[in-house]
């Protein structure tokens, strides 16, 4: 290696660095230009001590080592597509997620009476190991097949689960011979609970989100992370079980009504979003509460058969 | 040792921001020169650094120098340099206890 000139054994190792990176441009160059500068400075001392130039330059670039091994080792420290138009691309990406995320997440809710801890779990288990791949620099360990893979793993499991949900929605729907049209009543218990092959995908995505975790680079974006999906739960949660408690109150009150003898609810049947049926007998009632926080479904409940369920 | 190594790199920029070169050198005059570090293996713990959120890099040109990359410590980094710290010192206090015990044997 001595044998070269000087300057051109310097070049030499520069190529050698540069072509082992494997990083985005920009950050190749800023990566070459900053061990070049600090090669010089030490260099420059070298010779001050003492040294001639190229004992100095022998010196210096022996103690950078394998230039392959180095460009190897840099790569790892660099997150892999997180810049230019793939930055962008990804985080307009990771920004439609959470939105339709937020969305469908919602809807599930509205869909469902009560609160599902594996459910919940499970969705936020998903949606945000999603969130947590694609949005550029959060997770990736050595290289990017360690970001793809949790990737694969979590649209499988959003497909899977999404599709086992539309399953449940069965109801039955009765229509009298005088053209009366009863109340659809589901034939699937409640509150919801998902089928034991849902259940165990809805436990592998919250441990996938667990692994995520662990696999995050730094320490505050697991605290975000967590932050962000603890308010989005209470968010979501706490205006449902508000909602819920309001439909529980009105169901009482009317059971209190059907109690104490009173067959007729004038004014109650007028209130928009309400449909409120009294048997014959007087005895008993049904009561079809539009949601207030999702208008496509209603809160339904049946004092005969003393069950609540969710039409939508 | 990559802990130690980290710990090491934290404390020095701790007490000013340092470019790499000015690490090694720092590194070298201070310890009696028994921690010395290969400049080839300092910049992946740089990075590495940097990626963990402990350290931030900001590209500076001082009036009489080049262009240099500049590290510094965040907020984060003083909490584990702090951390670390003091788990190396009650590491090397029971280590010193055992050898100073074992030698009165």
């Amino acid at each position: 290696m001595s044998e070269l000139p000087i300057l051109e054994r310097f070049d030499s190792y520069f190529e050698g660095l540069e072509t082992a990176l494997r990083v985005p441009e920009s950050r190749k160059r800023e990566i070459l230009d900053e061990i070049r500068g600090d090669l010089r400075n030490q260099i420059h001392d070298l010779r001050e001590s003492g040294k001639s130039e190229s004992e100095a330059v022998d010196l210096v670039l022996a103690e950078m080592g394998d230039p392959a091994l180095l460009g190897h080792q840099l790569s790892e420290t660099v997150a892999p597509f997180s810049t230019g138009p793939v930055r962008v691309i990804r985080y307009l990406a990771a920004g439609g997620l959470i939105v339709w995320s937020l969305l469908l997440l919602w809807t599930f809710r509205a869909w469902n009476y009560g609160f599902s801890p594996l459910v919940t779990l499970g969705f936020l288990g998903f949606h945000l190991s999603l969130i947590l791949v694609i949005w550029p620099g959060i997770v990736w360990k050595k290289n990017w097949l360690f970001g793809l893979l949790p990737a694969g793993v979590a649209l499988g499991l959003l497909m899977v689960t999404t599709l086992l949900g539309a399953s449940t929605a069965s109801t039955s729907i009765e229509i009298s011979l005088d053209g009366e049209i009863s109340a659809p009543i589901p034939t699937t218990p409640e509150p919801y609970r998902p089928p034991p092959e849902a259940t165990v995908f809805l436990g592998g995505s919250a441990l996938l989100l667990g692994v995520l975790f662990i696999l995050m680079q730094q320490s505050r974006q697991r605290k975000f992370a967590m932050v962000a999906a603890a308010i989005t739960f209470l968010g979501i949660e706490g205006a449902f079980f508000l909602e819920e408690r309001q439909f529980r109150k009105e169901r009482d009150r009317l059971q209190e009504l059907t109690t104490s003898g009173v067959s007729e609810f004038p004014g109650e049947t007028k209130r928009p979003g309400v449909r409120i049926n009294v048997s014959p007998e007087g005895d008993a009632f049904s009561l079809h509460w539009s949601r207030p926080l999702s208008s496509g479904f209603s809160i339904c409940y049946s004092s005969e058969s003393d069950r609540i369920w969710i039409n939508d | 040792m990559r802990s130690s190594a980290d710990l090491v790199v934290l404390t020095l920029l701790a007490s000013k921001p340092m470019y790499g070169y000015e690490i090694l050198v720092s590194l070298s005059d201070r310890g009696n020169g028994q921690f010395q570090f290969k400049q080839g293996t300092l910049y992946p713990l740089l990075y590495r650094l940097e990626r963990e959120g402990w350290i931030r890099a900001k590209w500076e040109t001082p009036p009489s120098a080049k262009k240099r990359k500049v590290y510094s410590l965040t907020r984060e980094g003083r909490k584990v340099q702090i951390a670390r710290a003091s788990e190396w010192a009650r590491f090397t206090t029971a280590v010193n206890a055992i050898l100073k015990e074992c030698d009165h044997e």
